[in-house]
């Protein structure tokens, strides 16, 4: 009977044994993996090594530059495809779907349209370069700062510079096209085709026509505007919703000055420094907000998303929030929004407007053929009929004038824009972008200094 | 090594070789990525300050960890008292109605979590359904004065009753089988020694049938605590699930440090959490059948 407990009680010690040295044998070969794929200090995206030609067309990031825009254009008919991934809902499926059609007829290219989001297909990227796989399956990327900016570090752009090369790239302002990307800079390897603008909602039948509405015309009105009306604002949770931390970004400007943070280099010291120190209201940031939020409406209670902020404001419970165009113009168009509700106004100083654009993926399968596919992108009537269906604004000057007059009639244009003429805007400015450096500290902080409290 | 053994391991070979990719892999990426050691952290090398940070004072981890869990017990309390007691009900009175419409809870489990978020969010929100007429009774009775957030609340209202609407019917499902297993016989000769229901519940069904409620109740649990979709949609800007804090962490600020480290907490108070109960549940079952 003894010699048996000791048989188990050895057979367990084996087993535990056995468990533990799998258990090391696994930490090690994980730990030789991990310091293996670990990146290096020297970020890939400085490389210039030139990626293997695709299969039918002998352009590289050397190359590209030897070649007329002509070459270019006979190149991306050999290749005779395009794949272009974008981000959003089946709505933004929708009109690219259209103008990828239209491009199909134009060229006789074959042109598809991949939705799905921002994330994976940067990961999908990256995992391509990680993999040494130099033949992807997406050509022409659709991106925002963020994965921009993952992009970017992971070195999954191709290394040319697309203003240089696409004829309708040089009519996007430069500076939208080299910080566009919430002054992330882009060294040209993103041409934006899509201009978002925030801007305020509010309910027209109730606080009045523009110009004698009863809004805070200014942001530095806003405080008294609440307390004027309790229970009526709400902005969504910026960790939630762009509507959300790009109106805390025009709140923050407004606050301490666009100067202090127009590409202005970041650190967390000096976004502490700065956000915690008095603004124009004698307040630091977060006493700000959280004296705005005691007047707003179910204080402490935040929309969870750009949607979630409208569809209050469509019950009648908010007459004044911070709302994307595009949002604005869907809901208007699904029927979900009275129009006769519906005034719209960008608040002095200005609201902070994104550019979303494109990249060509580093192992992109079709290069001229997506350099043309950008060039499309950006013509005139391709823009203004964006802008048109999605509620953006265009990034080229001319495409506003194509824009139909039933659609700029539309409410949910805001009344009041700079020179009020686009052309103008568009020419002159001002162009107001996000810092995402200091916009991420911003929402990281936003919790603990606001969503806590 | 016997010939046995030998041809043994090769026959289990392709369990471990799927053990290693599918279960331990995943795991070490996670481990290692919570000591600085993973091609996604910029920068990375072996460090603890994702731990630092985790458990300072007054860190939003750890005050996203405190509410995950305080949710997912009341959750689960609720959705297993609820769901026990619908159980017991249908056991001891057998209405004539249930063999119609049994599949009615099922439909509850059968519709993926996200679609259940959104459906209680359209209830709860503001003007929904459910908030009007609670709010509305609420203050006609003059228990309230200001409506109160049942979505996107601080106290995680809109999520306790998102997740007990499925877990109900998870815990109903198995603790009815078992309760359906009890002899009908031991019930039948305590009715005629003249015990009352309630007496019949308490000492024969609940005995019977506690360690299924364990066992469920820790099933419902895990499934609570690990979930996203019901806290991203219902749940307040704060305070947040853990697993909504992860994905902030990874698809907003790029913290793939903090994402790991919260991650590996999660995994270790998951499987403590799984061990201790099932552990006691699995022993307390055998001695039960023994």
């Amino acid at each position: 009977m003894h010699s048996i407990l000791v048989a188990k009680q050895e057979n367990k010690n084996k087993q535990l044994a056995t468990l533990i040295a799998v258990a090391i044998i696994f930490l090690i070969i994980g730990y030789g993996i991990a310091l293996l794929l670990a990146p290096k200090p020297t970020t890939p995206t400085t490389t210039t090594t030139p990626s293997p030609t695709t299969q039918t067309t002998g352009l590289n990031e050397k190359t590209v530059y030897t070649y007329s825009w002509s070459d270019i254009e006979a190149m991306a008919k050999k290749e005779g495809k395009v794949v272009f991934a974008i981000f959003g809902g089946t709505h933004e499926q929708d009109v690219f779907n259209h103008v990828c059609q239209n491009f199909q007829a134009k060229y006789g290219i074959e042109c598809q349209v991949v939705l799905g989001d921002w994330y994976s297909t940067v990961q999908a990227l990256i995992a391509d370069k990680q993999a040494g796989k130099t033949v992807g399956q997406y050509d022409v990327v659709f991106l925002w700062s963020l994965p921009f900016k993952m992009a970017k570090e992971n070195g999954v752009l191709w290394d040319v510079n697309l203003r240089e090369i696409i004829p309708n790239a040089k009519k996007v302002p430069l500076l939208a096209n080299m910080f566009g990307t919430d002054m992330y800079p882009t060294d040209g390897r993103y041409v934006p085709i899509v201009w978002w603008q925030v801007v305020m909602l509010y309910r027209k039948d109730i606080l009045g026509q523009w110009p004698n509405a009863d809004v805070p015309k200014s942001l530095d009105q806003l405080l008294d505007w609440v307390k004027k009306h309790p229970g009526k604002f709400t902005y969504c949770d910026p960790n939630k919703g762009g509507s959300g931390h790009t109106f805390l970004m025009a709140l923050l400007y407004s606050q301490y000055g666009y100067d202090k943070f127009s590409f202005a280099g970041y650190s967390e010291q000096r976004a502490r420094d700065i956000m915690y120190s008095p603004g124009k209201s004698g307040m630091n940031f977060w006493d700000y907000l959280n004296e705005i939020e005691k007047y707003m409406y179910q204080p402490g209670n935040y929309p969870q998303g750009n949607v979630a902020a409208i569809q209050l404001f469509e019950a009648g419970e908010v007459w004044l929030e911070p709302q994307w165009i595009d949002t604005v113009l869907a809901e208007i168009n699904e029927g979900r929004l009275k129009p006769e509700w519906v005034g719209m106004y960008i608040p002095e100083p200005g609201m902070p407007e994104p550019w979303d654009g494109v990249i060509v993926a580093f192992n992109a399968p079709h290069k001229a053929a997506a350099l043309l596919f950008i060039n499309y992108l950006l013509e005139d009537d391709v823009q203004a009929y964006i802008a048109a269906n999605e509620g953006t604004f265009p990034v080229v000057p001319k495409a506003w004038d194509l824009v139909p007059a039933d659609v700029k009639k539309n409410p949910a244009w805001p009344v009041n824009i700079p020179y009020g003429d686009f052309t103008a805007w568009f020419y002159y400015g001002p162009f107001y972008f996000r810092h995402a450096e200091y916009m991420n500290y911003m929402m990281q902080k936003w919790i603990d200094e606001v969503a806590k409290k | 090594m016997s010939e046995v053994r030998r041809v043994s391991i090769w026959y289990l070979l392709p369990l471990y070789v799927y053990l290693a990719i599918y279960l331990v892999a995943p795991l070490i990426t996670v481990i290692l990525g919570a000591f600085g050691i993973s091609p996604l952290i910029q920068g990375g090398g072996p460090t603890l300050d994702g731990f630092k940070q985790f458990f300072s004072g007054g860190s939003k981890y750890l005050e996203s960890l405190y509410f995950t869990f305080w949710n997912s017990a009341v959750a689960t309390l609720i959705a297993v008292v609820a769901g026990y007691m619908f159980a017991l009900y249908l056991t001891i009175r057998k209405p004539a109605w249930w063999d119609k419409f049994s599949f009615i809870p099922l439909i509850a489990i059968y519709t993926p979590y996200l679609i259940a978020a959104f459906m209680w969010w359209t209830l709860l929100w503001p003007r929904g359904y459910v908030a009007l007429f609670v709010n509305g009774v609420l203050q006609a009775l003059g228990v309230i004065k200001e409506p109160l957030y049942l979505v996107n609340d601080p106290y995680g209202i809109g999520i306790i009753l998102g997740k007990v609407w499925y877990t109900f019917t998870l815990t109903f499902l198995l603790t009815y089988g078992p309760l359906q297993l009890i002899n009908p016989e031991i019930v039948e000769a305590a009715r005629m020694l003249g015990a009352s229901t309630r007496t019949i519940i308490r000492r024969i069904y609940f005995p019977l049938s506690r360690y299924a409620l364990f066992a469920s109740a820790s099933i419902v649990f895990l499934d609570n605590l690990t979930g996203v979709s019901v806290p991203l949609v219902l749940g307040a800007a704060w305070p947040q699930y853990l697993s909504v804090v992860i994905l902030n962490d990874v698809t907003l600020f790029n913290n793939f440090l903090m994402a790991f480290t919260s991650g590996f907490v999660y995994l270790i108070l998951s499987i403590l959490a799984g061990y201790f109960f099932f552990r006691f549940t699995t022993k307390a079952i055998v001695h039960q059948v023994r």
